[in-house]
């Protein structure tokens, strides 16, 4: 499935920055020690804002998650970050999206930064890559001096970008992977 | 009522089938967030296999003492007794005709051969389960609807008979080999 037809305007992106509104869908784990979970996800992002939906295998919702992340770039009286949650029929709200997805879902899901790492857009020192020269394994330092471990371990080809299928992101003794099983909606 | 003698009835002429699914996981907004294809087996009254292929490969699977859930994606299987899911989930209930979990639920009809089972109890995640058959009483789908008013329709196709003598002995159990993670909640 290398070009899907109903990605047109895909013939004019060639890296993943230009990448600015996207839908994903496929599996997350958790993992710390024994304790394992994996949910299948449908990610909505545009620009700045994302709309994530988590789902058991039957189906039945686990999750509503819609949440915004200020680019770094902007001057500093910008909007914070914001996050909203819906789950077990409650309905939480933060502007510690971090806090409140490990308070919420249990798990410390770095929600401002998976989408770019989602996408390979890592921003972090390539350590070794793959013989088509993707990278392979990337370190990451975040805002909060915490040093994350990223494994590509496959790519999907879409048009003339290679956009990331497996991702393992790995901080202390938490592990997180994500399987993209389908990209869609990409635009600049 | 009478309904719930029809639908059991119903149930209990299943002795056992095979059939191939494919689900369609529709969101309160309309958007389909999940697809799924996979293969069901079930013999009266506590055998049952349903396993989901790539990419969203699961395997749920009963001998009607132990239940199994293998997740491949964290290699980990979780293990319950069967006595414990039964009452609260509606699927399992369908394997059961005669089991009085039914009284913790209604049933409706919502079509000519389409039967709604919805929990009396609110607190279950899952709002009602839409059982449909064929004019030759074969399941065609099954539609679950839970809380947040999301949808996963399961249609079933290449229906097949089958009797517990059709399986291997092993067929409804799950063989542990290393490098899985055994989660055991029994």
């Amino acid at each position: 499935c290398a070009l899907k037809p109903d990605l047109p305007q895909l013939k004019d992106i060639y890296s993943a920055k230009q990448i600015k509104s996207f839908t994903a869908e496929g599996k997350i784990a958790f993992i710390r020690g024994k304790d394992r979970e994996s949910v299948n996800f449908f990610w909505q992002q545009q620009s700045d804002n994302y709309q994530i939906s988590l789902n058991t295998f039957l189906g039945i919702q686990v999750a509503d998650i819609t949440g915004f992340t200020p680019p770094k770039r902007v001057a500093s009286k910008q909007k914070p970050a914001h996050i909203s949650i819906k789950a077990d029929g409650k309905s939480y709200q933060s502007n510690a999206p971090e806090q409140l997805l490990e308070q919420v879902i249990g798990w410390p899901i770095p929600i401002n930064k998976v989408a770019n790492w989602a996408k390979g857009d890592h921003q972090g020192v390539v350590m070794n890559r793959h013989d088509n020269g993707l990278a392979k394994e990337v370190f990451v330092r975040t805002q909060f001096d915490q040093e994350w471990r990223l494994q590509y371990l496959s790519y999907h080809s879409l048009g003339n970008v290679q956009l990331p299928k497996k991702i393992k992101c790995q901080y202390l003794d938490f592990t997180l992977i994500m399987q993209i099983n389908e990209w869609k909606e990409i635009n600049q | 009522n009478e309904l719930v003698a029809e639908l059991q009835q119903k149930l209990q002429s299943l002795a056992g089938f095979s059939a191939q699914f494919s689900q369609k996981v529709t969101d309160s907004q309309g958007k389909v967030v999940q697809t799924t294809q996979g293969q069901v087996d079930i013999v009266q009254p506590n055998k049952f296999r349903w396993q989901t292929y790539e990419p969203n490969e699961n395997l749920l699977v009963s001998d009607g003492q132990s239940v199994w859930f293998f997740d491949p994606f964290v290699e980990q299987v979780s293990i319950y007794n069967y006595i414990s899911l039964v009452d609260s989930n509606p699927i399992l209930l369908l394997l059961q005709p005669t089991s009085d979990a039914w009284q913790a639920y209604e049933i409706a009809k919502v079509a000519d051969k389409t039967y709604r089972i919805k929990a009396k109890s609110q607190e279950q995640q899952i709002d009602f389960v839409d059982l449909a058959f064929s004019e030759t009483d074969q399941v065609t789908a099954i539609n679950i609807k839970d809380r947040q008013n999301q949808l996963s329709e399961y249609a079933f196709s290449a229906f097949v008979e089958k009797n517990s003598g059709d399986y291997a002995a092993n067929f409804f159990k799950f063989a542990i080999t290393d490098g899985i993670e055994v989660d055991d909640q029994r």
